[in-house]
């Protein structure tokens, strides 16, 4: 009895976080698979996941930082195909996507196709991490809500997306070495 | 089982069979293991003691509590396994996360050494057992060959199944450690 009422109990804080954070999590299996059947992979995968880990939650960070945690973590996964196929995907369409290109001349230019084509190249150049960092960026969160999700420290968060932003600056304006 | 249908694209039926089947796979074959080491202990304790009784030999009694004791320690490891295969947790920083499976994925834990231990209790016990008298030697040549062999076939399963796991988690701590 007092298991059907837990299990019960965990079916609708499922329910409720899925209905919260189901775009969201879908937005973030889109930065890793192009491939329509390869994003409904990984979001199951981050609903199994979700499940798993319900009974971890204890409400230190906010539900969506958690949600972030499990879809950044499942696209880490060991054991399934993400990992080795993992690419970034991003649309023209994507939100704080200029946050990437700060630079105001760079950001006129990444309407034009042809940039915008050079940066989905360079960013699936990108280590895993980066990528992680780059699609949580994407989402909007904050550098400190960023450290909570991996798991470092605010300014080390700083230090690595400044350092990527550098990279991509670097490559897309013509390779000029870029010195910290 | 009521979960609404958020997605079309999934089908949330099939999935809820997935997440049972996920959270008991790996902790059922675990549970089973320690359900069969749990009913040997009771069997070989009343064989140790009708051993004893026929025999009246000390070292007999000793043998079977030394078998005993072997199947208590892998009992003991099996439902360990069985409470980590239950709590692996993706909600955690995905540093502390991969530390995490870093220890897992290790080819030596020290976890296993509680098996060496068990596997060369369950040793002396052949060893001491008056059953097990005849060609001692040529018995422990043999039960060495067969722990040898386990860890060779455990290793090569490990190289080719978990090493790249392990060297993944290595170099992605790494690179997040990294400044």
């Amino acid at each position: 009895m007092r298991t059907k009422t837990y299990t019960l109990k965990k079916e609708e804080h499922f329910n409720q976080i899925l209905s919260e954070n189901s775009e969201r999590i879908q937005r973030i299996c889109r930065y890793y698979n192009s491939n329509t059947e390869d994003q409904k992979d990984m979001y199951q995968e981050v609903l199994v996941n979700i499940w798993k880990s319900l009974d971890n939650f204890r409400g230190d960070s906010a539900i969506s930082t958690w949600v972030y945690r499990v879809a950044v973590n499942t696209s880490l996964s060991f054991t399934g195909k993400t990992f080795k196929q993992m690419k970034l995907i991003v649309n023209t369409d994507t939100q704080n996507l200029s946050s990437i290109l700060d630079d105001e001349s760079l950001e006129t230019k990444h309407k034009e196709e042809a940039q915008f084509n050079q940066l989905q190249n360079e960013l699936n150049q990108l280590s895993v991490i980066d990528k992680a960092l780059i699609s949580l960026m994407l989402e909007g969160l904050s550098m400190k809500e960023i450290g909570d999700v991996i798991g470092i420290t605010e300014p080390n968060v700083k230090v690595k997306i400044h350092r990527i932003k550098a990279q991509l600056k670097t490559k897309l304006t013509g390779g000029v070495t870029y010195e910290f | 089982m009521n979960f609404k249908r958020k997605n079309d694209n999934i089908n949330l039926d099939q999935l809820v069979g997935k997440l049972q089947k996920e959270d008991n796979r790996y902790a059922n074959i675990c549970k089973g293991l320690k359900v069969v080491y749990w009913v040997l202990i009771p069997i070989y304790s009343l064989i140790a003691i009708d051993t004893y009784i026929d025999t009246k030999e000390l070292i007999d009694l000793f043998a079977g509590l030394l078998f005993v004791g072997s199947f208590l320690i892998f009992a003991i490891i099996m439902g360990d396994f069985q409470k980590e295969y239950n709590s692996v947790d993706y909600s955690l920083p995905t540093l502390n996360m991969l530390k995490k499976a870093f220890d897992r994925y290790k080819p030596f834990r020290p976890k296993a050494l509680w098996a060496v231990a068990a596997f060369f209790l369950m040793d002396a016990g052949f060893y001491l057992s008056s059953s097990f008298k005849d060609r001692v030697v040529d018995k422990q040549i043999y039960v060495l060959a067969i722990f040898l062999a386990s860890v060779i076939v455990g290793l090569i399963i490990w190289y080719f199944k978990y090493k790249p796991l392990y060297d993944n988690s290595k170099r992605l701590i790494a690179e997040i450690e990294g400044e």
